[in-house]
């Protein structure tokens, strides 16, 4: 496998990994729009899911008929970053792949009428997921991590307006997003040299660069240490607690992760976290814990989720914070950091056994300027971490008096 | 590799033990990774009644400690060995899986051997995952959809153990006492009863070692399977389940349908792709993006050794009434009868194909499938059904259509309802 650099134009950065014997390409256009730039919360989302609603040439039906045709798949989407598409093709059309990503980035039509069903979707999804009581405590908690920044906040939105309007904001952002630049990624089993004289016809039409540099949101979060809702269901309460920790690029998140590992980041109901209030106590059957939880360009956070009967809330809450604080106080064992090295090095592979994967770790790649598709980078810190350096990592991000804690009760509670 | 060359599952190494065990070798060396998967061909089907939740509570218990490995051991060496593991129950099956690099994969043999003949079942590991378990179905309580599914599972199977929740309910859990759990174990899990799959990174020779590592277990013959009768649909007419809960109107409707092994299962996976598989889908184009009834709505055909169902799962646009939408939706059923027009069948079959392949790029997922063909039919069948997919005709899928949907069959129809609507 190797990694391409980009060579094309600089108005479209491209990236291609050739993945051996894949029987899918899988081809990302990125454009950095996403939550981060919408000026209304879930204009990203419904400008990402209308670029397959249609372009200059070809209407919604066409678009998707044609598709499936060839069993592509074609999906728009959105993230804090950005918005694009992705397709998905089985590895003999990869030419027409390129083609449509291109036609339907380059000359979406925004439809109005298409841009007003996709908004009603996004919201009624919005709908469908508060009615389960990990999805509205998950929101409420990055609510209370994060706000007023744009992850403090549902990808879904509520976007409102007429049919006309809606459109014309899709097209708008469209626009400003293209201008900041777009991100061609193609992953599989393809000629580099091929693939990238193909993106380069196809994407000619790119707009040049003007984008002007954004402002940047802090992320604050609410100032209550903890917060109660009520999340619907019966009987079971969700628990979330954390705090925000550190970005990406960040030198110290290979020894987080370490450390996340050992808390039970792991495999199975391995860790600290699972262990005590799972496997010991029994209170739970899910326990997720992570320590750089969705860190990019702005810092992850530890999290801490368990769904326990309402009861033993406090219990679990209490042991969390035992076990965080001891930590702390204590640091990691060597035979933990041995067992959570060998965890992430042996794991390493297993996020580049597809096309599917490695396109949206190139597109991550490309936007945090970091060598993410570069298996040697990611491990080494997780090889050079010394005990010492996990406990002072530890000390310094791990923070039991300052944790967030978000309950969210059940209907009948 | 050609798309309709599938993932050569046919070319497996499959060797039968002379203690019953079957194993299996695909090697795939696209990545250096070995999946290993040992699964039994005992699920939620066989159990009693009265102990509804034992094959469950007993996958869980399989990683509570045995000689070898106390509590909590196969998941720190799992971590040590940067591998993956897991295991989940069926109606019809109970399957554990390792993933780990080349180097590694024979820990997973060891692993599984050790919880084969060894299980400790301790009574204060016992306890503790009893309560893990009823949180666990707590969680599948408060989703909405897990919790319409299993209502509505148990109406259109009436009777059969396939209308059984998987988990069990919380009198059937603390009725399972340790000796159950014990005698369960020691008929269900025997070599005889059990396939063992190595895919990935390895060569024929993972036979040999496989059989080094298992031939000496003693043969336990497993108990013949418990027979049940197909579900009697005998005067079924429409059935009507409703719960009330939450905001958002969730609609699934169940039909039955042949078993996995059919002759008529390749084509009723693509009549379930045509129905409700793609953006392109007769029901989706209608339904959702035509008429905005639904915000999204999905077909599938369940893979189930004995009959199963065809299963229409979708979420109410807010604002529409769910009369309308459900009317509208049979309508459309009734109206597809008449099986589907010649490019709407070729966009099907090309979107399944890709489907399948997008469905099996991992080893883990071939790994998991030949343990399924295995265990109750032959390494083959998934590639052999692949394969019927590009003989299939639109005469086929019509046939199958006039069979499978209304009016010629009717079954359960499921509503989660929001609370105000259902107090209307």
């Amino acid at each position: 496998m190797r990694t391409e650099p980009p060579t094309a134009p600089e108005r479209v950065v491209f990236r291609c990994q050739r993945v051996l014997g894949a029987p899918v390409v899988s081809v990302r256009v990125f454009l950095r729009g996403g939550m981060r730039r919408e000026p209304t919360p879930g204009l990203a989302l419904v400008t990402g899911r209308s670029l397959t609603e249609g372009s200059r040439e070809r209407d919604w039906r066409r678009v998707a008929d044609e598709a499936e045709a060839r069993g592509v798949a074609i999906s728009g989407f959105a993230s804090l970053d950005g918005h694009g598409l992705a397709v998905d093709a089985l590895a003999r059309e990869w030419r027409k792949a390129v083609e449509w990503a291109a036609e339907l980035s380059l000359e979406p039509a925004f439809p109005a009428d298409r841009a007003a069903w996709v908004a009603r979707q996004a919201a009624g999804e919005l709908e469908s997921l508060l009615d389960t009581p990990e999805a509205r405590a998950g929101f409420a908690f990055l609510d209370h991590l994060y706000r007023p920044h744009p992850r403090s906040r549902p990808l879904q939105g509520e976007l409102r307006g007429s049919p006309d309007e809606i459109a014309d904001s899709c097209g708008r952002f469209h626009r400003a997003s293209m201008a900041r630049g777009v991100v061609v990624v193609v992953a599989g089993e393809v000629d580099p040299d091929e693939v990238e004289a193909e993106v380069h016809r196809r994407f000619r039409a790119a707009p040049e660069r003007t984008g002007a540099p954004d402002e940047e949101v802090e992320p604050r979060g609410r100032p209550e240490r903890r917060r109660e809702l009520v999340c619907g269901g019966e009987g079971q309460a969700q628990v979330l607690l954390g705090h925000r920790t550190l970005e990406l690029g960040h030198r110290d998140h290979p020894l987080l992760e370490l450390l996340g590992v050992i808390l039970g980041a792991g495999a199975g109901l391995d860790g600290r976290l699972p262990q005590r209030i799972r496997e010991r106590d029994g209170l739970a059957y899910g326990v997720q814990v992570g320590t750089v939880v969705g860190a990019s360009t702005d810092p992850g956070h530890l999290g801490v989720w368990v769904a326990t009967a309402d009861e033993t809330v406090e219990r679990v809450i209490d042991g969390a914070v035992e076990e965080l604080r001891r930590v702390v106080e204590h640091g990691v064992l060597e035979t933990e950091l041995a067992a959570a090295r060998a965890w992430l090095l042996g794991r390493e592979p297993f996020g580049r056994e597809t096309a599917r994967q490695w396109a949206p770790r190139l597109v991550l790649a490309e936007l945090l300027g970091l060598p993410l598709d570069r298996p040697e980078w990611r491990t080494r810190g997780w090889r050079e971490a010394t005990r010492e350096a996990v406990d002072d990592a530890a000390r310094r991000w791990i923070r039991p008096d300052e944790l967030k804690i978000t309950v969210g009760r059940p209907a009948a509670s | 590799m050609t798309a309709r060359a599938g993932f050569g599952f046919g070319s497996a190494r499959v060797r039968a033990l002379a203690n019953g065990l079957t194993v299996a070798v695909l090697s795939n060396r696209r990545a250096p990774l070995v999946s290993t998967v040992v699964a039994y061909r005992v699920g939620t089907r066989d159990e009693m009644p009265a102990e509804g939740g034992i094959a469950h509570f007993l996958e869980h218990m399989m990683f509570k400690g045995t000689r070898r490995y106390g509590p909590g051991e196969v998941d720190r060496l799992t971590q040590a060995l940067g591998g993956s593991n897991n295991a989940y129950t069926s109606h019809d099956l109970t399957a554990y899986w390792f993933t780990f690099s080349s180097g590694a994969w024979t820990r997973a043999l060891a692993i599984e051997r050790d919880r084969m003949e060894a299980l400790l079942l301790d009574p204060a590991e016992i306890e503790a995952e009893r309560r893990v378990i009823l949180e666990e179905i707590a969680g599948y309580r408060n989703d909405p959809w897990d919790a319409l599914n299993e209502q509505v599972n148990a109406a259109f199977f009436d009777g059969h153990p396939y209308g059984r929740s998987v988990l069990g309910s919380p009198e059937t859990l603390a009725g399972i006492a340790r000796e159950q759990l014990a005698g369960f174990h020691h008929r269900r899990y025997g070599p005889g009863n059990a396939v063992l799959v190595v895919a990935g990174d390895v060569g024929p020779e993972a036979l040999d070692e496989a059989e080094a590592r298992f031939g000496d277990l003693p043969p336990r013959e497993p108990p013949p399977r418990v027979e049940v009768a197909a579900a009697s649909r005998d005067g079924f007419r429409w059935r009507r389940v409703v719960r009330r809960a939450g905001e958002t109107a969730r609609l699934l409707v169940v039909l039955p349908a042949p078993p996995a092994d059919h002759e008529t299962a390749p084509a009723v996976r693509l009549l379930a792709t045509w129905l409700g598989g793609t953006r392109g889908s007769r029901l989706v184009r209608a339904l959702v993006d035509e008429e905005q009834l639904f915000q999204d709505l999905s077909v599938d055909f369940g893979d189930s050794v004995e009959p199963g169902y065809l299963q229409i799962s979708a979420e109410l646009v807010p604002g529409v009434e769910p009369e309308r939408a459900e009317a509208r939706l049979l309508e459309c059923l009734e109206a597809a009868a008449a099986g589907p027009e010649p490019d709407e069948l070729e966009r099907a079959r090309s979107v399944l194909e890709a489907d399948w392949i997008f469905g099996h790029e991992r080893i883990h997922q071939q790994a998991q499938s030949l343990a399924w063909a295995l265990s109750f039919y032959a390494a083959d069948l998934p590639d052999r059904q692949l394969e019927a997919l590009f003989d299939l005709t639109t005469g086929d899928v019509t046939r199958v259509a006039s069979r499978c949907l209304p009016p010629a069959v009717e079954g359960v129809i499921g509503w989660s309802l929001p609370d105000a609507e259902a107090s209307r």
